[in-house]
């Protein structure tokens, strides 16, 4: 095999594991359900998602037929694609180039920089083609559909499919080795992770404000007026970015000269941006990769008045290690904030949208007449604990650095306890925000305050065990980039539905409570039941982890 | 100090025996230098004696006590070099150490003075303020050796301490590595580094697909192969 496609080939089995799942799934049959539940997962998740797309493009085009203009869908499509590939892939393709592990590796070998440029930018264009098949495929499907177009059309769909992520991934990744060929270091990545997760937050915010100042019931038909008295408007942001007019007259004029021309300003296009890419990463990719090997700065420990070696009580020492490795990944540390601030956010702003800010009072009165319903204050900030990543990535997180774990002189049942505390402390911190919004919107009173409080943190350590039971039973030690520990790992989708179960079991419980006994009883029963509940899953936690840390083979 | 008595470690469902009833006894005050070559179960081998594995059969025992009974006490008695130096990258230097004198319950005046001396030793008492992704290889081992000895442990146990060492650190190593013994202490060690092995140790045994094929000095060896050098020895025995 010529050195380029076997580069490509190495690489996309590292980075997905192929070989790994082939020897686990195929040779040693373990763990079959871990596949097919993914796939049924994903599959419906998928189709769900695309369903919703498709209705969009849908009205988009119908608007866009109404005024003359249907190819409005495919600008809008092929700009959003755009736009969110170019800002978010900054980071994924610094992280992609410069900070994956078999650089050092590459790096020695007899290749080209611009031939590792060219099979870590494959890379990225593949995995973009999910986000893709979401956003630009029913835009395609709809308008070929809706202006009967032939098979030309699928062709030249196909083709534009495939070319269309480097068009905005070539300069993304032109920026990265411009910038990491200066300024190298492992803090940009960190700080470009916190940049594209601020971005992230701020445009499904910006989503979801723009969602809930649609009338409600009529989102679609108010999208249909609202491109109809500003269509020119869409065409002039489309026609600030030329691709997008291209892609779409390459398609809507397909076989005829005018469309022959865009696609052939397209391709153009494309192919100048790699070029560019390519040419950049062979004069500076090796100097962006031998600035990330800082060298220590020199900071005297005299100097400093502060005494380093201070002793911390056995406990302490194990919950700072757990707290720094988390504030300090930013990866692990932006899977868990924007949930506390997101979320009651996303609570109140459709709320604030419809301006119906002064009926919260009316609901705080409705909640003294009938007081079972403060637990749906209870149930949200359970739902905002069981969406959180921590507890079932407790062990995961740790990685390959696991073994240091195994070989403290700390027992499991330690080590374990001090994740737990200081998981139970962040999980309920973060529901604290919703927790406080309620309070302040619905005038609780102090007693109520507490009692919902004290239930909160019942039901978040029945939550917080069970994510570390379910990590200590399947954890992920093997993983370069920390997102698979957390956002990548099957374990915090388990959590999530075990959540979501937990949660109607102690609403049927609840129900049948409020049928039966006076509100301050079925507090006491419920508070009871999930202190029972807590205590014995906190007890299994303990005895499964002096268990398993003895089994891992790292 | 150290007792292997007929450990064996299967991989792949039993049909690879990385390490087969191996026996061994390392005594205090002694350096034992453990050889082989690539693959036939000397990291296999520490690990089952540090507790990071644990054997389908056989135990292991150190300073007295049973690795699997009373495994806490067993891991205060030793300090574990690993063959790559494995640390908290997001932690500081400082901040490394000061976990380990936690768990391993160092006082605060003692671990002062010890990590003063051991951090000027190895020459890395400029950089233990900065993130250990700072680190270059060799720095990162020398705060693994550092974070290793910190709470003085009588069993040294080290996977190929001297990779990625510089000359001077390296030469340092093989000092403390004696001075310990001469206290009375282990010293149980990994090389590849034949010199160095013929060279520091009182002890030591030849692994090869998980059997040990010699134990014993130098000399004990030498009578039993009639070859000069532990080199012609370990290349006859493990071909």
């Amino acid at each position: 095999m010529k050195p380029f496609p076997a580069l490509l080939k190495v690489i996309f089995r590292n980075y997905y594991g192929i070989s790994a799942m082939k020897q686990k799934y195929l040779v040693e049959k373990k763990e079959l359900w871990q596949p097919i539940l993914a796939a049924i997962g994903l599959g419906v998740g998928g189709v769900f998602v695309f369903s919703l797309v498709m209705l969009f493009a849908n009205a988009l085009y119908n608007a866009g037929k109404m005024l003359g203009e249907p190819g409005i869908v495919l600008v809008f499509s092929s700009l959003t694609v755009a736009f969110i590939t170019f800002i978010f892939d900054i980071g994924t393709t610094i992280s992609t180039f410069y900070f994956a592990q078999d650089n050092a590796l590459l790096a020695a070998l007899p290749l080209k920089p611009l031939q590792v440029i060219a099979a870590r930018f494959s890379l990225v264009m593949v995995n973009q083609y999910l986000t893709q098949a979401v956003l630009l495929l029913p835009a395609l499907i709809v308008f070929g559909l809706g202006e009967g177009l032939g098979i030309l059309y699928i062709i030249l769909s196909a083709l534009i499919f495939l070319l269309f992520p480097a068009l905005p991934l070539a300069p993304a990744a032109v920026i990265s080795i411009l910038l990491m060929s200066r300024t190298g270091s492992r803090r940009m990545k960190d700080i470009f992770t916190i940049l594209s997760y601020v971005l992230i937050i701020a445009f499904v915010m910006g989503i979801q404000f723009f969602m809930q100042s649609l009338p409600q019931g009529n989102e679609l038909s108010s999208l249909q007026s609202m491109i109809e008295v500003h269509g020119a408007l869409l065409t002039e942001i489309g026609q600030s970015f030329p691709p997008a007019i291209w892609v779409t007259k390459s398609l809507a004029l397909a076989g005829s000269g005018e469309g022959l021309l865009n696609l052939a300003f397209f391709l153009l296009l494309t192919a100048s941006l790699i070029a560019l890419m390519l040419y950049l990463g062979e004069k500076y990719f090796y100097r962006g990769l031998s600035a990330g090997e800082e060298v220590a700065k020199k900071r005297r420990l005299t100097n400093s008045g502060k005494n380093v070696w201070k002793a911390s009580s056995l406990f302490k020492a194990l919950v700072l290690r757990e707290h720094r490795l988390f504030i300090r990944t930013p990866v692990f540390l932006m899977n868990v904030l924007p949930v506390a601030i997101i979320v009651p956010i996303f609570a109140v702003l459709p709320l604030l949208a419809q301006g119906e800010m002064f009926q919260f009072g009316d609901i705080g009165e409705y909640l003294i007449k009938y007081p079972y319903l403060k637990l749906s204050i209870v149930a949200f900030m359970t739902f905002v604990a069981g969406t959180l990543p921590l507890s079932p990535s407790a062990l995961s997180r740790e990685g390959k650095l696991f073994s240091l774990s195994q070989l403290i002189p700390v027992s499991p049942r330690k080590q374990v306890q001090a994740k737990f505390c200081y998981i139970l402390t962040v999980n309920f911190v973060c529901t604290l925000p919703l927790f406080a919004l309620s309070v302040f919107l619905l005038h609780l009173t102090w007693a109520d305050t507490l009692l919902l409080a004290v239930l909160a943190l019942a039901v978040a350590a029945v939550v917080t065990a069970l994510g570390i039971v379910i990590d200590l039973t399947r954890p992920q030690f093997d993983w370069e980039d920390p997102q698979r520990a957390v956002k990548n790992n099957l374990n915090v989708l388990f959590i999530g539905l075990i959540t979501l179960l937990l949660l109607v079991v102690m609403g049927g419980i609840s129900v049948g409570l409020a049928i039966i006994a006076p509100w301050w009883l079925g507090y006491a029963v419920l508070l009871l039941l999930n202190t029972a509940a807590s205590a014995g899953i906190y007890s299994w936690m303990l005895t499964l982890a002096e268990k398993k840390y003895r089994q891992y083979e790292l | 100090m150290i007792e292997l008595i007929g450990i064996t470690k299967s991989y792949a469902k039993g049909n690879v025996k990385a390490v087969d009833d191996v026996t061994l006894t390392v005594k205090p005050g002694e350096i034992f230098g453990f050889l082989g070559p690539n693959g036939a179960g000397k990291t296999t081998t520490i690990k089952i004696i540090v507790g990071l594995l644990q054997p389908d059969f056989g135990s292991v025992r150190v300073a007295g006590s049973d690795m699997l009974k009373d495994t806490i006490t067993v891991k205060r008695s030793i300090g574990f070099v690993p063959d790559q130096p494995q640390v908290y990258d997001r932690l500081t230097g400082s901040e490394y150490l000061n976990f380990l004198a936690d768990v391993y319950e160092v006082p605060e005046k003692v671990r002062k003075e010890r990590l003063e001396h051991l951090l000027q030793l190895f020459g890395i008492q400029d950089a233990v303020r900065d993130l250990v992704q700072s680190y270059s290889h060799g720095m990162k081992q020398k705060l693994v050796l550092t974070g290793a000895l910190l709470h003085n442990p009588p069993v040294w146990i080290m996977d190929e301490p001297m990779v990625g060492l510089d000359p001077r650190s390296s030469f340092l190593l093989k000092d403390l590595m004696a001075e310990h013994c001469r206290q009375g202490y282990t010293v149980f060690f990994s090389t590849h580094i034949l010199e160095v092995a013929e060279r520091l140790c009182d002890r030591l045994a030849i692994i090869n697909k998980g059997k040990i094929i010699a134990c014993g000095t130098l000399d004990e060896i030498n009578e039993h192969h009639e070859k000069e050098t532990l080199e012609n020895i370990f290349l006859e025995l493990t071909e």
